[in-house]
C-alpha cells in the first residue's frame, strides 16, 4: 500500500516522520480532512494565535500532492 | 476447564452468540469490539491476563459484543456450570466475581470520558497509564517497561482517532519525553508528566483499598474528608 506522509504548518507543528500506509490517495484526501478538523478542534487557540494553518499530505518520496488551507478573515477591515 | 489457544485477531465470542462458558485469559491480550454498519470498528477494552472478560455471560445471556484477541493468547475456558457450582459453594468468590464485572464498569465510565471528553494527546496517555498499571498489577512490568502489542490502528480504533492522529500524538508523547515505544515495547519516562497530560487518576482501577479509607468495627468504610465542604 502507498505510503503518505501529513505535515501540519500550525506555527507549533510536529512533521510526520513516520508515515502512515493507506490504500490510495483519496483514502489520503479523507484521512487529511478528518486529521485537519480534529486537530482544529484539539487546539483552537494554536489556530487563532498562527498566521497560517495548512496540511500538506506528500508522497513517502516527500513530492506534494495536495494541500489543505484553513484561514480566518476578519470581517472589520482597515480603518474605523 | 479447558485450556485453549488462539491466534492474533481471533474471535473468542462474537455479537449474538449466547455462550456457555466464560474464559479467563491466560497469557496474551483480549479486546473486546462492535463492529459498526459502516465497516468500523469500536474497540471497547483491552484485557490482561488473570481477566475473565466475559463473565458477564453467566447471567446475560446473548453477547452484545464480540471479544477477540489481540496478539496470540491462550485462555482457559470454564463452563458457566462450574462457575454456578463454584458461587454458590462459595459465595465470596460470587462476590469476587460480582466486584470484577462491577470494575470493568469503572473502567467503561472512564473510557466514556475518555473518547468524549479529552483531546487526541491525552486519550493516548491515558491508555498507556491504564494499561500500565493493570499489567502491573498482574506483574508483567519490568520497571516502568511493558509490553503492549497493540497496533496503531488498533489504538485509534480504541480511542476514536485516526492511525494517522494515532502517530501523530505518540510521536509528541515521544517529543515531550513521556514515553518510549519500541515495536510493542513502551517504556513510560516520565510517569508524573504522562499522569498530567493524560489527566489520570487510578481510583477508577480500584486496585487496592483506596489510601486513606477507615474500616470501622460495624464493617462501614469511611473516606476521611480531604477536600473543604462546598459554600452554601
Amino acid at each position: 500500500m502507498p505510503v503518505y506522509h501529513f505535515n501540519v504548518r500550525d506555527g507549533a507543528n510536529i512533521p510526520d516522520p513516520d508515515a502512515t500506509e493507506l490504500p490510495d490517495l483519496r483514502a489520503a484526501r479523507v484521512e487529511a480532512v478528518k486529521l485537519a478538523g480534529r486537530l482544529l478542534m484539539d487546539e483552537p487557540d494554536t489556530f487563532w494565535e498562527g498566521s497560517d494553518w495548512h496540511l500538506e499530505v506528500t508522497e513517502d518520496s516527500g513530492i506534494a500532492l495536495f494541500r489543505l488551507d484553513f484561514t480566518a478573515t476578519d470581517a472589520v477591515t482597515a480603518a474605523l | 476447564m479447558t485450556a485453549r489457544e488462539f491466534h492474533a485477531d481471533q474471535d473468542i465470542v462474537r455479537e449474538g452468540d449466547r455462550p456457555w462458558q466464560s474464559c479467563l485469559l491466560v497469557d496474551g491480550f483480549l479486546q473486546r469490539y462492535k463492529m459498526l454498519s459502516d465497516g468500523k470498528r469500536q474497540i471497547m477494552s483491552f484485557h490482561v491476563p488473570g481477566d475473565i472478560p466475559d463473565l458477564e455471560n453467566l447471567h446475560l445471556q446473548i453477547m452484545d459484543h464480540s471479544l477477540a484477541t489481540v496478539t496470540a493468547s491462550r485462555v482457559a475456558l470454564i463452563s458457566h456450570d462450574a462457575l454456578r457450582a463454584l458461587t454458590h459453594a462459595h459465595p465470596r468468590i460470587g462476590d469476587l466475581f460480582w466486584r470484577a464485572t462491577l470494575i470493568d464498569a469503572a473502567i467503561f465510565r472512564e473510557w466514556i470520558v475518555n473518547v468524549g471528553s479529552r483531546d487526541a494527546h491525552s486519550r493516548i496517555a491515558h491508555l498507556i497509564c491504564e494499561l500500565y498499571l493493570r499489567l502491573k498489577a498482574v506483574g508483567l512490568t519490568n520497571g516502568y517497561t511493558f509490553e503492549a502489542p497493540i497496533t496503531q490502528s488498533e489504538i485509534g480504533e480504541a480511542t476514536g482517532l485516526s492511525t494517522v492522529h494515532v502517530n501523530r500524538s505518540i510521536q509528541r508523547l515521544r517529543s515531550e519525553g513521556l514515553i518510549t515505544l519500541e515495536k510493542a515495547r513502551c517504556t513510560i519516562t516520565d510517569w508524573d508528566r504522562l499522569e498530567e497530560a493524560a489527566t489520570f487518576d487510578p481510583t477508577y482501577l480500584h486496585q487496592r483499598p483506596a489510601a486513606g479509607d477507615m474500616l470501622h468495627a460495624d464493617g462501614m468504610s469511611s473516606v476521611p474528608k480531604t477536600h473543604p465542604a462546598p459554600p452554601l
